[in-house]
């Protein structure tokens, strides 16, 4: 599991990416990773695909991290490595049908034409997945296990060392958290968390 | 419409929120409206099985993402050895990870016993390069005058008026005394030699590494202490809160009250190093400066003024002065500066060396051969042809 993200401000960060520090490049993989999936996810077809760039894109990045000496320098980089992979991606993908044929062709002339709809998507979950890493360490982890892993509470209080009644107490904070986040006003967001209560 | 994505997504993210506005609520209702995709754009939030499946996918994509790319890093740098790497980058068990610690440390660790016995019959080698089994430093006074320490007998060096110079039994170099004049004497240790141990007239202590100098005052007189070093030394500086203790390297100061550190200065390495080990520094260089504490190092770029702050392995740091050498995903050419330093050989390279890495620690006192053929694991090559060592693919 990736290290949670650490606070440091952008000059801090910038210092440390100057240094090739590791802790410095998950903090800028975690921030853009799902973007620039569903940026790729905009002009290949295939998921496998969008994955498969994404992490080469990341790799290159690593490959001159300490090069780079502003955000947004790391920012178009990304972008615009994922963008030829998947230009590449296309041309050699015998396979690929008629629209993302036409995708390709009109990458080289300007994406603007090209739909987004996908990034929407992107930049909605990068949100969600911003904000549940932003859960301090105990809850985050209470609330991965049992709604990722769909692990029961006896599984959870096993694998923490913690007894049954500190993992409902973890659970009713990490939802009390999560709430807070999602406001109180929003339907869809409680009765979400009371599914997942009660199923437990 | 360019850019309506960051839109809709705020659009989304608020609705998330419960805070839209009865504007910015039709505006959304609208724009799913459009179409299918866009409703289904909407749906996947806004749908709790959906969402609740949704975030699961986006956890289970990143895991493979960086599943991925872990692993084509490690590909890359190739490391010596795989348990080590993986213990830094995945989920290891605590206990698992000191197994491979363990492990990991003795395989490199040469039993200076076992090897004497050893017949080493590499037909690269066509002569081999032993270490140096003493130091060979020599002090040049005030007056231009030059002391070679390895032909000085032990005992008094030097006496001039109150100021008293000794060689002790053990290589030790003592100045006490003061003449209550300002005067430089310059300690400097050659390649090829063994770390020279140097007492200044206040009792603080200095250790100098091989192709490295320091020029000091023979008594301390003014209320500065202010030293000049090229390549490494370690310090352990008498606590004098009235004079402050300042190294100099390189356009780099490090100012001191009383503590231990460790200043590379190599003029052939990127970036000028202070360590730490007890005790409080503070390293400037122009207007930038930084204040460290034990276990921290700061790190210098030659042509830069920035000072960046890493924490770092003491123990690496300090190998040289333990008599070993110790790398931590070192690449070649930083592996080569310190071999040729120590067994003072010219290091050239034959045909393209991929990126490799190197790690564990060994022993200085092993004859260059020795240490070529662990490093030889790294898929490396060497040869030998007097004072000039190859490296070849």
């Amino acid at each position: 599991m990736l290290k949670s993200t650490a606070s440091y401000t952008e000059s801090e960060l910038l210092q440390q990416i100057a240094a090739g520090s590791r802790d410095a490049f998950e903090i800028i993989y975690k921030r853009s990773f799902i973007s620039v999936y569903y940026f790729a996810k905009r002009f290949v077809a295939d998921q496998q695909a969008a994955e498969d760039i994404t992490s080469e894109t990341f790799l290159k990045l690593w490959e001159r991290f300490s090069n780079f000496n502003s955000l947004h320098g790391i920012q178009s980089f990304l972008f615009t490595t994922a963008k030829n992979a998947c230009i590449n991606y296309n041309r050699s993908d015998k396979r690929a049908d008629a629209r993302h044929q036409e995708f390709t062709y009109l990458l080289s002339a300007t994406s603007d034409d090209v739909p987004a709809d996908e990034e929407i998507t992107g930049k909605v979950y990068q949100y969600i997945y911003d904000e549940i890493e932003k859960l301090p360490g105990q809850l985050k982890k209470v609330f991965k296990m049992a709604y990722l892993q769909g692990m029961s509470n006896e599984e959870i209080a096993l694998a923490l060392d913690i007894n049954n009644q500190s993992v409902r107490n973890h659970k009713a904070r990490a939802l009390k958290a999560l709430r807070d986040i999602f406001s109180d006003k929003d339907v869809y967001a409680l009765f979400l968390f009371t599914i997942w209560l009660n199923s437990k | 419409m360019p850019n309506y994505e960051n839109r809709i997504s705020d659009l989304i993210i608020k609705e998330l929120n419960g805070e839209l506005n009865d504007a910015e609520e039709s505006e959304l209702e609208t724009w799913k409206n459009l179409s299918e995709k866009n409703r289904a754009i909407v749906e996947e939030f806004l749908n709790e099985e959906k969402l609740q499946a949704g975030i699961r996918d986006m956890y289970m994509i990143e895991e493979r993402i960086w599943g991925r790319l872990e692993k084509a890093i490690m590909l890359k740098e190739e490391p010596v050895i795989t348990p080590v790497r993986r213990m830094r980058w995945t989920r290891v068990a605590a206990a698992a990870v000191i197994f491979l610690l363990v492990s990991a440390g003795t395989y490199f660790y040469f039993n200076k016993g076992t090897l004497q016995h050893t017949q080493d019959n590499n037909p690269m080698a066509k002569t081999d390069v032993a270490a140096p089994a003493s130091n060979r430093a020599m002090i040049t006074l005030a007056n231009g005058k030059q002391i070679l320490l390895d032909s000085a007998g032990n005992g008094t060096l030097l006496k001039e008026g109150n100021v008293n110079v000794v060689k002790l039994a053990d290589g030790q170099i003592v100045y006490t005394g003061s003449n209550g004049v300002l005067q430089y004497n310059t300690m400097t240790n050659p390649r090829g030699s063994q770390a020279i141990n140097l007492t200044l007239s206040d009792g603080s202590k200095v250790w100098l590494n091989a192709e490295s100098s320091l020029k000091f005052p023979v008594a301390f007189v003014g209320n500065e202490r202010t030293v000049e070093i090229t390549g490494e030394a370690y310090f352990e500086v008498a606590k004098n809160a009235s004079k402050k203790f300042l190294v100099i390297a390189n356009g780099v100061t490090t100012e001191v009250l009383g503590t231990h550190f460790n200043v590379n200065a190599y003029a052939d390495e990127e970036a000028l190093r202070v360590t730490l080990l007890e005790g409080s520094v503070k390293v400037s260089k122009n207007t930038a400066s930084k204040i460290i504490k034990p276990g921290q190092q700061t790190i210098v770029q030659q042509t830069q003024n920035d000072i960046v702050v890493v924490t770092v392995n003491i123990d690496e740091v300090m190998a040289w002065k333990n008599g070993l050498f110790s790398f931590n995903k070192a690449n070649i050419q930083t592996v080569m500066r310190q071999i040729s330093r120590w067994y003072d050989v010219e290091v050239s390279y034959e045909g393209v060396i991929r990126n490799r890495q190197f790690n564990g620690e060994m022993e200085r006192n092993l004859n260059l051969s020795q240490v070529l053929k662990a490093l030889e694991k790294s898929k490396v090559h060497f040869r030998i042809e007097g004072k000039k060592l190859i490296v070849m693919p």
